[in-house]
């Protein structure tokens, strides 16, 4: 018999399993260092710029402004999965520890969070708000208060689906909590405040999980924007697969397929060309790779460098854009077309040979800008006769025999 | 007339060492519906991807218009048009689009594929989706458009796994009279089915599956005469094979 908690931390543990794999590649990659010397700069100015702020300017409204949004949004993390709405949903009363555990770990995340907000916040409020470092401290203290006080309320709003109109009940009381700190107000108006804060506990928020039940379903939705998040994040520095099949609708630019005759022939042209445009990032790879490549031609002196970068950015397509021919091919009805093998591998073929050489033809054309003819003219034959080269000798050969 | 499909002696699974159904034989003629009954796990749909030629079969022959797979793999399966147990479809594809492609697979002309078209999607009230994605599609309308696919095509023979499943009632009425059309216009249509009711009314001959083998086949009235029920239904005579207890 497994115990909620011990549910709550094998989830916790997977999660934390995962989110220190990409953490490592993370730590690892060149992002990393841009931060450093990001923070280390960004201080130095930072610190110059707090130095030379005048009595003017509204800190107050900026820090309230700040740490009002830092403190009213309040994520939980549940870790809870579709399936649980099948298997725990008869566990809701059990499922209360399970759930506290939750929102304490979400208080922890982002008092960490406020933390390092606080601290980045520092030069600013001991040079406007007050000087006294013990005020500062007294600050962060009930600032940590009031986050408590919103994750207890946040996790009420959860049992009811019309949850709008208390989120901003929650957010003016925050709001109006720290603004009131900041601008220094009379203590008994905090204090006022805090009464409040306790009321709306006691006769709102906390009667919400009395008078309703969980709503499991805003719960997994949270569960699972946060999860993509995290990915989507992780996903700037490595290849995420739970995000490998996205699909973008991308109207406009799918039309281009409309090149191809209707007829058995374009089957799988249509089918690789839209594949292309639209899922994962296979057309993100094609645009970023293009985009540069043509930058860097511009930047660089009239020359063989150009050409090497042309090269360069045509052959790291090539190779990115071969695992399309499986990816978001598996089960579908091309299965049992009455369609022959290699039209299959035609139709891939035609598609990515067409990519490359629109890609050589635009980096060609960068080449020409610097009133370089006869590179550009080198360029365009270097690269469309790589693309020749990679699809027709390479990708079929590769392909063809491997099914 | 040679039967538009034949199976002959079949035996096969998804590995030679387990084979899952045995020495199975039947036809399915013009015009004629034949309903393939049995448990979960009876070999109805391992029959099914024999047929398709998804799997290979160990033993025995598959016959589509007279030609096996091997003797002219597109032209075998430019005669099925076939509705899978679950739908199967490619996200990145709009509706139209998988349209458009299975067309163009089987060879359609672009002017019979729009002169089909709006009829299909009027009959399963899929004309607004056309431009939508699977991905936002309920289980029934993803099952619709596995049909539509089908019926688009309009081949000799239609393959049906399970069709009714996530179907809402207008929708399964649309497919009841479709298939009612298309087999008086000549197809054969081979139907594996659980919803007995549906299929004791539409179907004009059964094959009712146990454990990898053929227990009974025949029309209603030739099940009722070799069991010795004169009033049996489907249902009862289904449940007498699935049992196990064969008094006749």
């Amino acid at each position: 018999m497994v115990t909620v908690e011990q549910l709550w931390r094998a989830r916790c543990g997977h999660f934390w399993k995962i989110a220190v794999r990409y953490l490592r590649l993370l730590a690892n990659s060149g992002f990393m260092f841009s931060l450093y010397i990001f923070i280390v700069a960004g201080g130095v100015y930072y610190q110059r710029w707090v130095k030379g702020l005048s009595d003017a300017f509204p800190a107050e409204w900026l820090l309230t402004a700040a740490f009002s949004i830092l403190i009213a949004r309040t994520p939980i993390r549940t870790f809870i999965q579709p399936a649980d709405l099948v298997f725990l949903l008869p566990l809701e009363r059990e499922m209360t520890r399970y759930f506290k555990r939750a929102v304490l770990y979400s208080a922890l995340v982002q008092s960490i969070a406020i933390l390092f907000a606080w601290a980045i916040a520092m030069p600013l409020f001991l040079q406007t708000v007050d000087r006294r470092p013990a005020v500062y401290a007294v600050v962060l203290f009930l600032l940590f208060m009031v986050k408590a006080w919103n994750l207890d309320a946040a996790w009420r709003e959860h049992y009811v689906t019309e949850s709008l109109p208390y989120k901003g009940l929650r957010v003016a009381v925050t709001a109006a909590f720290i603004g009131f700190l900041l601008f220094k107000a009379p203590w008994w108006t905090l204090c006022l405040i805090f009464l409040i804060m306790v009321a709306l506990s006691v006769f709102v928020y906390h009667p919400l999980s009395k008078k309703h039940l969980l709503k499991w379903e805003v719960l997994l939705e949270n569960e699972n924007r946060q999860l993509a998040r995290f990915f989507r994040f992780a996903n700037l520095i490595t290849d995420v697969p739970a995000l490998r099949n996205r699909v973008k609708p991308r109207r406009l630019l799918s039309m281009w397929t409309d090149v191809f005759p209707f007829g058995q022939a374009s089957v799988f042209r249509l089918f690789y060309a839209k594949t292309f445009v639209r899922l994962g990032d296979y057309f993100g790879i094609w645009f970023r790779l293009t985009a540069v490549g043509a930058i860097l031609i511009l930047l660089l002196p009239d020359g063989w460098p150009q050409l090497v970068v042309a090269f360069m950015a045509v052959y790291l397509t090539a190779v990115q854009l071969l695992p399309m021919w499986r990816n978001g091919w598996e089960d579908g009805p091309a299965l049992w077309f009455p369609t022959a093998p290699v039209l299959r591998l035609r139709g891939f073929l035609t598609v990515l040979s067409l990519i490359l050489v629109a890609q050589s033809v635009i980096l060609s054309a960068a080449v020409a800008v610097g009133r370089n003819g006869e590179a550009a003219g080198w360029a365009l034959l270097i690269c469309v006769g790589f693309s020749a080269a990679f699809t027709y000798g390479y990708a079929a050969r590769k392909l063809g025999t491997a099914g | 007339m040679p039967a538009v499909l034949e199976v002959e002696g079949l035996s096969g699974g998804y590995s030679r060492r387990k084979e899952i159904i045995r020495d199975i034989s039947f036809t399915v003629n013009r015009g004629e519906l034949v309903g393939l009954v049995g448990l979960n796990g009876a070999g109805k749909s391992t029959t099914i991807k024999h047929i398709l030629g998804l799997l290979e079969p160990t033993k025995g022959t598959i016959k589509v218009e007279g030609l096996t797979i091997k003797e002219d793999m597109t032209r075998y399966r430019s005669h099925i048009g076939y509705i899978p147990e679950t739908p199967v479809l490619y996200e990145q594809l709009t509706l139209r689009e998988h349209l458009e492609m299975t067309a163009m697979a089987y060879g359609l002309d672009r002017g019979v594929f729009e002169e089909r078209l709006p009829g299909l999607l009027r009959r399963f009230d899929m004309e607004n989706r056309l431009n939508a994605f699977p991905g936002h599609f309920s289980k029934g309308m993803k099952q619709k458009a596995m049909i539509l696919s089908a019926f688009l095509v309009q081949p000799k023979l239609y393959v049906v796994d399970e069709p009714f499943v996530g179907l809402d009632p207008l929708a399964i009425q649309a497919f009841l009279e479709l298939m009612t059309e298309m087999k008086q216009n000549g197809a054969a249509i081979l139907m594996s089915t659980h919803i007995l009711s549906t299929a004791e009314q539409y179907c004009d001959r059964f094959i009712l599956l146990h454990e990898g083998r053929i227990a009974m086949q025949g029309s209603m009235e030739e099940l009722r005469r070799a069991s010795g029920r004169r009033y049996a239904s489907l249902h009862e005579l289904y449940v007498a094979v699935a049992r196990g207890e064969k008094p006749w």
